[in-house]
């Protein structure tokens, strides 16, 4: 179920007017089934994912600050995945296909889990915390490098082989990759490290955990919320105020337009221009550059807004994750407005714990390389991903290593700091070829394109596509700079206000029906 | 904190303004509005004093004329029912009222009504002489073609869908989010972006329309609905003792004969209609009427004709009619 489905319109305000009448753990229990419907919409299989993910993070937490819970309670709920996708097969199977393997590890997880619980718990209290903290990131680990990059590893594998004149004659299984399971495998590693830290109580029942793991605004795409700030917000029942739905619907609003009017109408010329056998010529690539920088742009914040506004609606504020991206004045700049949830993430639970900068350049250098190579893969498993969080770890170790580049960065002065805007606006344009193009085929034949200046297809129309596009997005930034937050108007005199909310709708409307699926939602 | 803003107020207040201004000062009439041609009676209003106005409403965009609701004695009514080729610029170039400015030069008291609309295909048409029955017609011209079949069944799922309960058309119950939303390809910027682009997205009326046009299939079947509804509609007028004149569409197909001139085409409908000619029913095919050698001269595009084109056509319906003797006689001088 999208954001922009009309499903997510009639399915949203049905929930928030359940929602609010309720006490909290029956508010917890309402955003669960509402969670696992929501999820479920996609693929219900995968639903057994989430739970096994739930169970295991819920009992290593609790185990991490001493509080153990009964053997039977862990014992049924580490059956509820076996138990989840037994009913799909039984009462499901003309909708959905359960493999005999899904069910035979269903089945082996209680196995191993409980037994590996009561045995971390029979180790001294120091080594039982790191266990059940390793316990808790390896097994999320496990399951993502499984799903997210086993075929890619193992097809690089094949390849490499086949180069060097050996065909193992493998066939590799074609993986499904969940929905979603980037972004709560992050959430689950940031819980047990921060529970392990203390700096955040664990959840004290597993229907609180459920529903916070699970939350259905955040789920698919984040933002990757931090426990301390998220998890207070569920274990204390929100209070009604105006505030929430006026907000909530503003986010709705704004995200909507990012995305069906900005992003979506951005996306006909970007696809044109990456589509396989395109041959663009240099002005179409650079088009297709531009339509693409607005498209991930407009529907990456556009979804995230929406899950602002969604959660705000159920009085939980979700971070911000981006802050005006194309006004960074470098790549440092840059990350702490792109994804601002990702890019904290890396630099909490990565690059600090492997030595940030505190020891010295070459060992900075080398930890910003892991961390950018890490947040690239993240994205994706190819190469152009990898390559992609590679010319990140340049730019940055560029700007670290010349000063010019640095004092640009965090220059003052109008003249520099729009230079420097410009100049990272244009670096952040090739870093989105590298993005977009699917294969590295795909991105010399987009490098090769801007060399060619013969005359094409008429490209000046379809540029005033863009800017028709483009520059209400800018107009809407211009009126939100000033209160450091994409979706705040508040500080628009009322009437200013009305006038832009009604050409948000307008905008919304009259935009092409071309929806596309969100892009974060494969990652 | 308020339950509603002023800025909402506001913003509430300009859309609810905008929806109540495009019903009432810039719509004549709702009649019909979310049918897109289907609805069985707009544009047809009947007003008490007993005429009856043919408005643009509900997908119909007549021509203003009007007529008696009950046809006077002596009356010769004929009504033209077709597509953008029957209907013409106006109803004074189109073959209907040159139709009738000929018949009243000869002292035939004839009332000729325009009532085609453009891009209507069989169904659509139909819905209209099933209206125009009601009026005593003493003929009903049925200019056929099957070049809008695709618009028919475009306009049905676009009725369907806003008619439907469905939640994902709420919103277009509302006049000015309609008119926000028809703004995307039938207006002006969507035409910024190249037909390449424009295919791909593959949300583009003309590009479906081509490709339905060129799937075999497709065309049979639109073929077989001409043929039945056009049969269907005739055994009705037969029933009603109201005569009927076909005329063909003549396509140009811009392919030379070995005198140089154009040829037109209608293989696709001369042989089924062939067969439905009797003692109500009268042909006129434009094939017939206009020769290869004033092919380029009178069309405008392929399937179009300018007003000397509607001439050709009204003289050739008048000998047809002279010839099945059925006009009344001249009124005397």
């Amino acid at each position: 179920m999208s954001f922009t489905s009309w499903q997510y319109a009639l399915f949203l305000p049905l929930i928030v007017l359940l929602y609010w009448p309720l006490p909290r753990l029956g508010r917890m229990a309402l955003l669960l089934v509402a969670s696992y419907f929501f999820y479920g919409m996609w693929d219900l299989r995968f639903l057994a994912l989430l739970m096994a993910s739930t169970g295991i993070d819920f009992f290593c937490a609790r185990s991490l600050v001493a509080a153990r819970e009964g053997r039977g309670k862990i014992i049924l709920t580490t059956l509820m995945p076996l138990l989840w996708l037994g009913g799909c097969a039984v009462f499901g199977r003309d909708h959905v296909s359960i493999s005999q393997t899904g069910l035979i590890v269903a089945a082996v997880f209680p196995l191993l889990f409980v037994p590996l619980h009561e045995w971390i718990w029979t180790w001294t209290d120091h080594d039982r915390r790191r266990g059940f903290m390793w316990l808790s990131i390896v097994t999320n680990l496990v399951v993502l490098g499984f799903f997210k990059y086993f075929g890619f590893f193992a097809d690089s594998l094949v390849s490499l082989l086949g180069a060097a004149g050996f065909d193992p004659g493998w066939t590799l299984p074609h993986i499904i990759l969940p929905v979603a399971i980037s972004f709560y495998t992050f959430q689950s590693v940031a819980y047990a490290v921060d529970v392990y830290k203390g700096k955040v109580e664990p959840v004290p029942d597993l229907l609180t955990f459920s529903a916070y793991l699970a939350f259905f605004p955040q789920l698919v795409a984040g933002p990757i919320e931090r426990p301390s700030k998220f998890v207070p917000q569920f274990t204390q029942a929100a209070l009604w105020e105006w505030e929430h739905l006026h907000a909530g619907l503003r986010l709705l609003l704004i995200g909507g337009f990012k995305k069906i009017f900005v992003a979506d109408n951005c996306a006909l010329i970007a696809n044109y221009v990456f589509n396989p056998g395109a041959t663009p010529n240099a002005p179409w690539a650079l088009l297709g550059i531009v339509a693409f920088a607005f498209q991930i742009y407009g529907d990456f914040s556009g979804y995230t807004d929406m899950a602002r506004g969604s959660a705000r609606l159920l009085g939980i504020h979700l971070s911000m994750n981006f802050r005006f991206p194309y006004l960074a004045t470098g790549p440092s700049d840059f990350w702490q407005r792109w994804h601002i949830t990702l890019s904290s993430w890396f630099r909490d639970y990565v690059y600090i714990p492997l030595g940030g900068n505190r020891a010295g350049a070459a060992r900075t250098v080398i930890n910003l390389w892991i961390t950018m190579l890490l947040a690239g893969l993240w994205h994706g498993a190819s190469w152009t991903f990898v390559l992609w969080g590679g010319y990140h770890a340049a730019m940055l170790t560029v700007y670290r290593m010349v000063p010019a580049l640095g004092a640009l960065e965090t220059a003052t002065t109008a003249g520099k700091r729009a230079l420097a805007i410009t100049l990272m606006f244009v670096l952040t344009l090739f870093g989105w070829a590298i993005f977009r193009a699917q294969t590295m085929p795909q991105l010399g034949s987009w490098l090769h394109a801007l060399t060619i200046w013969t005359p094409g297809e008429d490209w000046t129309k379809p540029a005033l596509w863009l800017v028709l596009h483009i520059v209400p997005l800018i107009l809407l930034q211009l009126a939100t700079l000033k209160a450091r937050d994409e979706a705040e108007l508040t500080h628009l005199p009322w009437v200013a206000r009305g006038l832009v909310f009604f050409l948000l709708v307008v905008a919304y409307v009259s935009s092409v029906s071309t929806e596309q699926e969100f892009i974060y939602f494969q990652f | 904190m308020r339950a509603f803003t002023r800025s909402f107020l506001l913003f509430a207040a300009i859309l609810l303004t905008a929806e109540l201004a495009t019903r009432f000062l810039f719509v004549r009439t709702m009649e019909g509005r979310f049918d897109y041609g289907y609805h069985p009676t707009a544009g047809f209003v009947e007003k008490a004093d007993g005429e009856v106005e043919l408005q643009r409403s509900g997908g119909r965009r007549f021509f203003p004329q009007k007529f008696q609701k009950q046809r006077p004695n002596e009356m010769y009514r004929i009504m033209v029912i077709g597509d953008s080729v029957s209907r013409g610029k106006s109803v004074e170039q189109s073959y209907t009222g040159q139709l009738q400015k000929e018949m009243r030069a000869q002292g035939i008291q004839a009332e000729c009504l325009n009532l085609s609309l453009p891009g209507f295909g069989a169904r659509r048409k139909d819905l209209v002489m099933r209206q125009v029955e009601k009026y005593q017609p003493s003929l009903i011209i049925l200019h056929l073609g099957n070049s809008n079949e695709y618009e028919d069944e475009r306009e049905w799922r676009r009725r369907n869908d806003f008619n439907s309960p469905h939640p994902k058309n709420w919103l277009m119950r509302s006049m000015v989010m309609r008119q926000f939303y028809e703004m995307k390809t039938e207006k002006v910027y969507w035409e910024w972006l190249p037909h390449s682009v424009r295919n791909q997205a593959g949300v583009s009326d003309a590009n479906a329309e081509l490709r339905a046009t060129t799937n075999a299939e497709t065309q049979l079947e639109w073929n077989k609905r001409v043929q039945q509804v056009t049969r269907e509609g005739l055994e009705r007028l037969k029933t009603a003792n109201i005569h009927a004149l076909l005329v063909i569409q003549g396509t140009n197909t811009r392919k030379k004969d070995a005198l140089g001139g154009i040829l037109l085409d209608d293989s696709a409908l001369e042989d089924w209609t062939a067969a439905l000619v009797n003692d109500h029913v009268a042909r006129v095919k434009m094939k017939d009427v206009i020769s290869p050698a004033q092919v380029p001269a009178i069309y405008s595009d392929s399937n179009h004709v300018r007003p000397e084109g509607h001439t050709l056509i009204a003289q050739a319906i008048l000998r047809e009619l002279k010839e099945k003797g059925w006009l009344p006689e001249p009124a005397q001088k």
